[in-house]
């Protein structure tokens, strides 16, 4: 390697190293100071495991739902001659700090809040209906902030495809649906596949989201880190609860990263 | 599985489109006859692949009408024209092999699985791809390539297969390999092939019928002996080979009088050089200004004595022997045997 490829490495390298190092350095104070006895304690709680099975179907189902609703969206996008103007309003919510977006839900999904204020006026509720501190509340708060990644990682694979592709599957005497599901879907499924293993992994780790809308009793893992370091000063479980979800993700999203590599090494050949 | 040479009638009636201001295709009329060979010739930004992509179903005429087989086609999407299409890129489906290529628009029409396999075998076997039929796309050359997409169009048997610059992309040795190719296939299957081409020559010793076209215009249509020896126009005479293209002012100086309004078309393949030129009607001496030697021929380019337009010559190359920029020599033609043009054309 020349000194100036070497010299663009540099900063990947340095945040490699970094990462690496936080994670070793994680890895060695779980066991110096709990050891196997911690992480088998951690995993015999059934508060724990409620959690642990809790942050994956969560982060599953977010994935789930901004997919469905990412698609459409990337493909109005990739079709929009008004391409970048949707995509600002797409990626506006960046702007805003996840935590002010988070408490908007929570104005919304609250009992005297803007859904069920509205819902009693029009006499469609006597009772308000309980929405905010709850896993569907955790959801849609989930989707919102993670939807724009899903729309631009498949909006990326949308726009590199050849819309002849298209074209020839019309001709071929495919309707638009036909040629869709046989040809613009099939080869956008990179982009899919990308923008679900960030959305899952973001989703696994997720801590604000979490905490604001799903309230104490339905916890994630992000969520029981964060009381641990903050509220309970338990160091050494939380170590042991951040390589846990750790693991978790990697367990989540590696099957998704073989995927990926299989479909574009078909589609790019050898 | 010769299917009837009565199907592929193609009836364009004043068919227009205009993008803006612009006129990509300005009311081109044309009668294609079934299992005709025809070529849209012109060149880039001339309107021959708007006119292509508006028969395909991909872009609508604003005006004018199509008819194939009796069928009008206004309104039709694609997959309801009974038309194939050989991109210029080919478009193949990188995703699937060479097979489930070529089947993609037969599972479309939910043709039995042994039906499917057979139509495919015999479309592999018409292009001769034997051996490659579980190949991916990308594993495959340029030519096999081409083979895959005209494989895929025909194994549909429409009545109308439409190319548009399918064969830009090869080298010359290749692509003129699959000129005959195409052409043979074209015989086999007996669908009326609509090439479109900005190579003259491609244009000329492949199709029955050339269809000019000119800014959106239609120049000619007609067989290519009659586009070469009858040019409608002053573009298809330049277009079309190379041409001597005078009026009568300067042809006076020959002695010939034509009527006014009206061009001579001289090709350089009948003007005669030197001592061949002693038995042609008129002759005149020049100096010679430039000489490539093209194989067997030589083309030459002559300042007349007195006439400012250089000419244009093609002779053997025994007749140019001798000869070299700057020498004297002699230029002759029968203006019986020229085309004649109207000026204004």
């Amino acid at each position: 390697m020349s000194g100036r490829r070497l010299l663009l490495f540099a900063p990947m390298g340095l945040l490699i190293a970094a990462f690496t190092l936080s994670v070793a350095g994680l890895l060695w104070s779980s066991l110096s100071h709990g050891g196997p006895a911690l992480y088998a304690e951690l995993l015999m709680d059934a508060g724990i495991q409620r959690v642990l099975w809790r942050t994956v179907w969560i982060a599953v189902v977010t994935t789930a739902i901004s997919a469905l609703l990412g698609y459409p969206l990337a493909l109005f996008l990739a079709r929009s001659p008004n391409r970048n103007l949707w995509l600002i309003l797409v990626i506006s919510p960046w702007l805003v700090s996840i935590v002010v977006r988070t408490f908007g839900w929570m104005v919304l999904l609250g009992n005297r809040g803007v859904i069920n204020n509205a819902l009693r006026n029009w006499g469609l509720l006597d009772a308000p209906i309980r929405m905010l501190f709850t896993p569907t509340a955790v959801l849609i708060g989930l989707v919102h902030v993670f939807l724009p990644f899903m729309v631009i990682a498949i909006l990326s694979s949308l726009l590199m495809q050849d819309r002849k592709l298209e074209e020839a599957g019309r001709i071929l005497g495919g309707t638009r649906w036909q040629t869709f599901t046989r040809v613009t879907l099939p080869l956008s499924m990179p982009g899919v596949i990308g923008g679900c293993s960030l959305v899952l992994l973001m989703a696994t780790g997720a801590i604000v989201t979490p905490l604001l809308l799903g309230g104490l009793r339905d916890r994630m893992l992000g969520t029981q880190i964060y009381s641990e370091i903050f509220q309970i000063y338990n160091f050494d479980r939380a170590t042991a609860m951040a390589v846990l979800l750790l693991v978790t993700a990697l367990v989540l999203v590696a099957p998704l990263r073989l995927l990926e590599a299989r479909i574009r090494h078909r589609l790019e050949g050898v | 599985m010769l299917p009837t040479p009565t199907s592929g009638r193609l009836l364009l009636d004043t068919v227009s489109r205009s993008f803006g201001a612009l006129k990509a295709v300005d009311g081109v009329s044309l009668d294609i006859a079934p299992g005709e060979f025809v070529a849209f010739l012109g060149p880039s930004g001339c309107g021959k692949t708007t006119l292509l992509r508006i028969i395909a179903g991909f872009e609508r005429a604003d005006a004018g009408s199509l008819i194939l087989d009796g069928r009008p086609l206004t309104g039709l999407p694609p997959n309801k024209r009974d038309v194939g299409l050989v991109f210029q890129n080919l478009a193949l489906f990188p995703h699937l092999t060479v097979t489930e290529n070529i089947s993609f628009g037969l599972e479309l029409r939910r043709e039995s699985a042994p039906e499917i396999a057979r139509k495919v075998e015999e479309a592999i076997a018409l292009v001769a791809l034997q051996g490659l039929e579980r190949r991916r796309i990308q594993q495959l050359s340029g030519g096999q390539k081409q083979r895959v997409a005209l494989a895929r169009a025909l194994v549909l048997h429409p009545s109308v297969l439409l190319l548009d610059e399918p064969l830009s992309a090869l080298d010359l040795k290749l692509r003129r390999q699959l000129q005959q190719e195409l052409k043979t296939l074209q015989r086999r299957t007996g669908a009326t092939f609509v090439f479109v081409t900005h190579d003259q020559e491609e244009a000329l010793s492949m199709a029955d019928r050339v269809a000019v076209f000119n800014q959106g215009r239609l120049e000619q249509f007609g067989t290519p002996q009659a586009l070469y020896g009858q040019p409608a126009s002053r573009f298809v005479a330049e277009f079309v080979g190379d041409a001597n293209i005078r009026d009568a002012a300067q042809l006076a100086p020959f002695g010939i009088t034509l009527p006014p309004e009206t061009l001579l078309v001289i090709r350089p393949e009948d003007c005669a050089i030197g001592a061949a030129a002693d038995a042609a009607p008129v002759r005149r001496e020049g100096t010679v200004d430039a000489i490539d030697f093209i194989g067997p021929h030589a083309r030459l380019r002559l300042i007349l004595d007195g006439l400012a337009e250089p000419w244009l010559a093609l002779c053997s190359g025994s007749a140019a022997a001798g000869l070299e920029v700057g020498a004297r020599s002699v230029l002759g033609f029968d203006p019986a045997g020229a085309a004649t043009l109207k000026a204004g054309a």
